[in-house]
């Protein structure tokens, strides 16, 4: 029991576990009277209640339900039927107030209890009735679709049909339901074949088909299965749409594709497309054939790709923007004919000719370009072919020498020809006939040329025939008013019209009937020819002269007679009759290179033998090849020659013998023949010279030049003489030869010459050195000349080095001179060196250093490179130098120097020949020193000279002067002085005296102090000139009291210091003197300025005398500071200015006179002293 | 007292009458044509400036060849030439005024004993 209460409550409290478990909520109600009261529940209630059903317990259901009669109703029947009720409700839940879709079960349990549990299906509620939503959309969408939805079971009977399935029937829809779809569509008791929907059955998969309903509709059949959720068939899904339309435009675009592709495939013409970027996408097969490419190929292009390599039809490069896609895209127009070439791969050039259009995408945007390829190669080379083809007949119509022109012809009723009419005619047609084509196009020829129609020659009637018939014709006619013959064929290019081309013949007539007189003229000449003429054919004498029978001793009848057994072969020295027979056939099969003239023997009938020259050439003689010979008996001429052959032999053998070389060249200068004297002259074998040796071996590149110039003198004709040529040996050393010759004359042409030569290298030698020598005289003789036409050294040097220069390849140097007293070389003139090479050299110590290590002054001193010893010499322009000492007898003067900027190399003789002029040069220097030194002395005499004419004309005339002065004076003195009244006069003469004597002591001062000058240097020392010319100006002013003199002085500075010495006192005195003397005026103004001046960079002392006497004539101011006593005729006055001159050059001064006032000298002078500053 | 004055004081003392003094040949050249037709003798110089007495000399022989010129210079070596050139006589220097007369006189009555 106890056990089983245990049981009970384990069994219990495993009951509860699973109740509590349950998912749904599960209240448990008991009867307890009438009522019902809640005695448990499970967690779910206790979820679903928030946990307030706990608080619900013992409550009675009258009271819970109290607002749910329904529940109150359905506990009753529950209890009351004891049985399990179920129901759907919406209920609120009274705990939480949440309204929710229940499914409540009422479980009746024996024997009082019920057990509520409810299933929440709100959600599965509100799923189903959102599902039903959408079916309903479904259904309305189904409906509205207009494909055919039908669904079936899997008896194919329908279940459910969309509207549009059954409004294609015309049915109601509800009419159809449960019927088949082969019955209601296709009229059939049972299944389509290919039925998709029973296909899909078979197959499980969805299966589709088009099919045709008998009204002609095409549809297209989807049908799949409808499974359960356990992937049971549960039905089938039949989907038809009706594609009818859909078909018909299907059918069209494949049927238009499909001719579309038959027309590419099949075009004559390319045709591509090409994308908008340029790609071609497509390419037919002729596309393929024209751009010689494959379709795969092409389509990796684009329209511009370089292995197109596309020009203009001459060649030149065909511009992109030139190009039809290009063009299309840029006008979005079509292109026509568009031509440019392109090369296949195969370098073969292609001419295309291309249309293009434009594609437009649907927003009407370029989207590429269709175009078709036209290969028009052969066409266009057709037309270049004919385009040149009728410029040539155009030229060749223009420029034919025959006249050319078109009629048309015109016909009465009974189709004969009336008249004709000009179409068309060439120039030579209007030359010929004068007509000018210009006139008569298009009229006829009875309107040019009026009576035509009566001409008996028919024109109209002839050439109208051969328009209308086709038939040619060709007539010669003359024509007796214009003397000419005419040829005129005419011929129809056109039923309808003639042409006549006609030439003049008149030229062809007479030259016709000039070779019928030719004929005859020379047939005549062969006759009575001393030359052998005749005809050979086969053999056979076809012609011959009386000549012929003459030389062969044969009648002309009996060489006609001759037959294949006995003809001209019989009669040829067996000797030679191969070679003639080979010479024959050679010729006749073509052989051009053989000579026209063969020499042979024949066997004259009198049986002598003859030697024969036979000139043939082949010909045709009555249609056949046959050999026109001249022959001419030379028998006499090959005994001369024979003769002449041993004459030679003699001659030959002689020539061997001579020591002159004989030679014999032809006009390319190959030697033909030399004899012994030319082996052994120029060392060559006689193998070598047979083997081959042109005479231009033999000479100097500067002779062969001679040669040839001879050689087209001799070829032309023109005399000879001897000339002499620079040869070579064939060791290569050089000899002379003076060579002979003469022109070798054969037939009368000059094929080459002749001639001696001779060895003439030691006569050319010495003549040689005969010629250097007499250039070195030339050049001594030069230098001497230079020296005597020079005026100076510095003109002797500079001339004589201009004439080294020019004898020798070196341009540039210089001269020293040598300077006894430094010992050293000084540079007196250079040429073209750099100024840095000047200062390097122009100044040589010769005792010390470089120079007097290397340089002997007896010898030239060749330096090949000069860097040696100036290291930059080379940069400063000085690469080889000579050093050629100039000497004067054993003595050095000086060196000559010459430079070269390049590499030299001096020969021996040229450095004799500089050495020569060396010395020649030294003796001339030394003589102009000499003279130079004699000029000085001639000088020094010279001045001596003058010095004792200036005394000597001082004493005979400027004291006789004085003299005479004092003896007038002293006569007019005496004379006076026994007259009372003439007392003022002889004091002015006794003053007179005084002054003469003073005059003359003066005088005597003068010469002495000239006399002291020109003999020795006064020393000079510093002297302040305005207290020496106050000191003058006080002295003068003591020795003029009688005289109104104003002396103004204007000094800006205090002190002016010169150098110079005591005699300056007297140069100022003098001036002032003068300027007192010389004046008229009641009063003498003097102004005496001093200042400092710079002159030639040297700074001077200015002193100037300015006086108002009675000036200076121009004439005179440069005379007056001369005394004349050079020559016969003396001009110059006094001894005072002349002084002044001495004085003021021994202080390096200068003195002039001016006038006051420019250009009036009677208004007074001024004397300008200029004395170096101290 | 100049040297022209002292000639012009003796030829006074002896009769005659200077009309005219020149300081260089180029005056002599321009007197003898102011007074050509008033002068019987003319006596020259030779050392002066601008032009010396043998280019005047000669300059007025050229005016008129019969013009009477006494030439007087120290340097006798000049004597020659100026009678080469036209000169009626020379007078060396010194001379004495006794011997100017005489020589002038000399020359007046050459003159006046001329044909014409």
């Amino acid at each position: 029991m106890v056990q089983n209460e245990r049981n009970l409550r384990v069994l219990g409290k495993n009951y509860k576990a699973v109740f509590n478990v349950l998912p749904h909520p599960i209240y448990l109600w008991q009867k307890v009277g009438e009522d019902l009261i809640l005695i448990d529940f499970n967690k779910a209630a206790e979820v679903i209640t928030e946990g307030k059903i706990r608080n619900l317990i013992g409550i009675k259901a009258s009271e819970h339900y109290r607002d749910r009669p329904k529940i109150r109703e359905d506990l009753k029947l529950c209890l009351s039927k004891r049985t399990n009720i179920s129901r759907e409700t919406i209920h609120k839940l009274v705990t939480t107030g949440k309204e929710k879709i229940l499914v409540r079960f009422y479980d009746y349990i024996e024997p009082d209890l019920i057990l509520i549990h409810t299933e929440d299906i709100t959600k599965q509620k509100l799923a189903e009735q959102s599902l039903k939503k959408e079916e309903q959309e479904k259904s309305l969408i189904l409906k509205a679709v207009s494909d055919h939805i039908i669904y079936y079971d899997t008896d194919q009977n329908i279940i459910w049909a969309n509207q549009a399935a059954s409004d294609s029937l015309n049915l109601p829809n509800e009419t159809i339901i449960g019927r088949k779809c082969y019955e209601l569509w296709q009229k059939r008791n049972e299944p389509c074949e290919n039925c998709p929907v029973l296909r899909a059955l078979e197959t499980g998969k969805p299966e589709s088909e088009e099919m045709r309903t008998p009204d002609g509709r095409v549809w297209s059949i989807l049908g799949f299965l409808v499974r359960d959720d356990n992937g049971n068939i549960i039905g089938m899904v039949e989907i038809t749409r009706d594609i009818t339309a859909r078909k018909y435009i299907e059918e069209n675009l494949r049927r238009e594709r499909d001719i579309l592709g038959r027309i590419t495939d099949t075009s004559p013409v390319g045709i591509s497309v090409v994308n908008k970027v340029g790609k071609i996408i497509f390419a037919n097969p002729k596309a393929e054939k024209i751009l010689g490419l494959t379709k795969d190929e092409i389509t990796q292009r684009t329209y511009n790709a370089s292995g197109w390599k596309i020009t203009d039809y001459d060649g030149n490069p065909f511009p992109d923007e030139e190009l039809p896609f290009e063009k299309v895209k840029n006008t979005r127009e079509s292109v026509f004919d568009m031509r440019h070439a392109i090369q296949w791969p195969n370098g073969q050039k292609r001419y295309l000719s291309i249309n293009a259009s434009p594609i437009f995408d649907e927003n009407r945007n370029f989207d590429g370009m269709v175009a078709t390829i036209e290969d028009i190669s052969e066409k266009w080379m057709i037309d270049q072919k004919l385009r040149e083809s009728e410029e040539k007949y155009r030229t060749l119509f223009e420029n034919m020498n025959a006249a050319f022109a078109l009629h048309e012809v015109i016909v009465d009723e009974n189709n004969k020809p009336v008249n004709y009419k000009y179409i068309e005619a060439n120039p030579s047609f209007e030359k010929m006939t004068g007509l000018k084509a210009i006139e008569i196009i298009g009229k006829t020829v009875t309107e040019i040329l009026p009576g035509t129609e009566n001409d008996p020659a028919d024109w109209i009637g002839k050439f109208g025939n051969v328009g209308l018939t086709g038939v040619p014709l060709t007539v010669e006619d003359y024509s007796e008013q214009i003397d000419r013959w005419f040829k005129v064929s005419g011929y129809s290019p056109k039923k309808g019209y003639f042409a006549v081309t006609f030439n003049d013949i008149t030229e062809r007539k007479k030259a016709e009937q000039e070779l019928i007189e030719s004929e005859e003229k020379f047939r005549k000449i062969a006759e009575q020819s001393f030359m052998g003429i005749g005809i050979i054919q086969d053999d056979q004498v076809k012609y011959a002269n009386k000549a012929v029978a003459e030389i062969l001793v044969y009648s002309l009848e009996e060489m006609h007679t001759w037959t294949k057994s006995f003809n001209i072969t019989n009669i040829i020295h067996p000797d030679d009759l191969p070679r003639l027979r080979e010479q024959r056939d050679l010729r006749r099969a073509g052989e051009f290179n053989l000579k026209p003239y063969v020499s042979y023997r024949i066997i004259s009938k009198s049986g002598q033998v003859k030697w024969i020259d036979q000139y043939s050439k082949n010909i045709l003689y009555q249609g056949r090849n046959a050999e026109l010979i001249s022959i001419t008996d030379i028998t006499d001429k090959k005994i001369a020659e024979q003769k002449l052959k041993e004459s030679e032999e003699k001659y030959r053998d002689m020539a061997e013998l001579l020591p002159d070389t004989i030679f014999e060249a032809d006009l390319d200068m190959n030697l033909k023949y030399i004899n012994l004297a030319g082996y052994i002259m120029f060392g060559y074998s006689p193998q070598e010279v047979k083997d081959g040796l042109n005479i231009a071996q033999l000479l100097t590149s500067d002779s062969l030049s001679k040669a040839k110039k001879r050689i087209n003198d001799i070829s032309t004709g023109k005399s000879t003489s001897l000339n002499e040529y620079e040869m070579l040996k064939k060791d290569g050393s050089k000899i002379y030869g003076r060579i002979h010759s003469r022109p070798i004359i054969k037939d009368g042409k000059i094929n080459g010459f002749r001639g001696t030569t001779t060895d003439i290298t030691d006569i050319k030698l010495a003549e040689q050195k005969l010629k250097e020598k007499n250039i070195e005289l030339s050049v001594l003789n030069r230098i001497i000349t230079l020296g005597n036409e020079s005026q100076s050294l510095q003109e002797f040097l500079e001339k004589s080095y201009d004439q080294v220069l020019d004898i020798i390849d070196f341009d540039r140097g210089g001269i020293y001179l040598y300077d006894y007293n430094t010992k050293h070389n000084i540079l007196i003139l250079h040429k073209n060196v750099h100024p840095d090479f000047i200062a390097a050299v122009e100044d040589v110590d010769i005792t010390t250093g470089l120079f007097h290590t290397i340089f002997d002054k007896n010898k030239p001193f060749y330096i090949e490179d000069f860097s040696e010893f100036i290291e930059n010499s080379k940069e400063l322009g000085v690469y080889s130098s000579v050093i050629v000492p100039l000497r004067s007898k054993d003595e050095y003067v000086g060196s000559l120097n010459i430079g070269s900027p390049v590499h030299q190399v001096l020969f021996h003789n040229e450095l004799e020949l500089l050495v020569a002029i060396g010395k020649q040069m030294g003796i001339i220097i030394q003589k102009f020193e000499s003279e130079q030194l004699l000029k000085k002395s001639e000088k020094k005499y010279r001045e001596a000279y003058n010095r004792i004419n200036l005394y000597k004309d001082l004493f005979t005339h400027d004291i006789n002067n004085i003299f005479q002065n004092i003896l007038s004076s002293n006569e007019l003195a005496m004379l006076y002085s026994n007259i009372p009244e003439k007392l003022q006069d002889y004091v002015e003469v006794a003053n007179l005296i005084k002054e003469q004597v003073s005059r003359g002591a003066k005088l005597v001062s003068n010469v002495q102090k000239l006399s002291e000058l020109e003999e020795f240097k006064k020393p000079l020392y510093s002297i302040e000139v305005c207290s020496v010319l106050k000191s003058v100006i006080n002295s003068i002013k003591k020795n003029f009291l009688h005289k109104q003199i104003n002396i103004s002085f204007h000094s800006p500075e205090k002190q002016y210091l010169i150098e110079a010495n005591e005699l300056i006192f007297d140069v100022f005195e003098d001036i002032i003197i003068n300027a007192v003397k010389h004046n008229r005026n009641p009063t003498i103004e003097i102004q005496i300025k001093i200042s400092k001046t710079l002159m030639d960079n040297m700074k001077y002392v200015k002193i100037e005398c300015i006086d108002n006497g009675v000036g200076i004539p121009d004439i005179m101011k440069n005379v007056i500071f001369q005394r004349d006593y050079t020559e016969d005729k003396p001009g110059g006055i006094g001894l005072g200015l002349l002084l002044i001159k001495r004085i003021l050059e021994s202080y390096d001064a200068t003195v002039k006179v001016e006038d006051k006032i420019n250009g009036d000298y009677s208004k007074g002078s001024n004397f300008i002293i200029l004395i170096p500053e101290a | 007292m100049s040297l022209q004055r002292l000639y012009e004081m003796i030829l006074k003392t002896s009769g005659f009458n200077v009309i005219g003094k020149a300081n260089n040949g180029e005056e002599a050249v321009q007197l003898y044509d102011i007074n050509s037709g008033n002068l019987d003798i003319i006596l020259m110089d030779h050392r002066m400036p601008i032009k010396n007495g043998i280019e005047a000399t000669k300059e007025i022989l050229e005016r008129n060849i019969r013009t009477k010129i006494i030439f007087t210079s120290a340097d006798k070596s000049i004597k020659k030439l100026a009678l080469l050139n036209g000169a009626i006589s020379f007078l060396e220097k010194p001379f004495s005024f006794a011997d100017l007369v005489k020589e002038i006189e000399k020359v007046l009555n050459i003159s006046n004993s001329s044909p014409d």
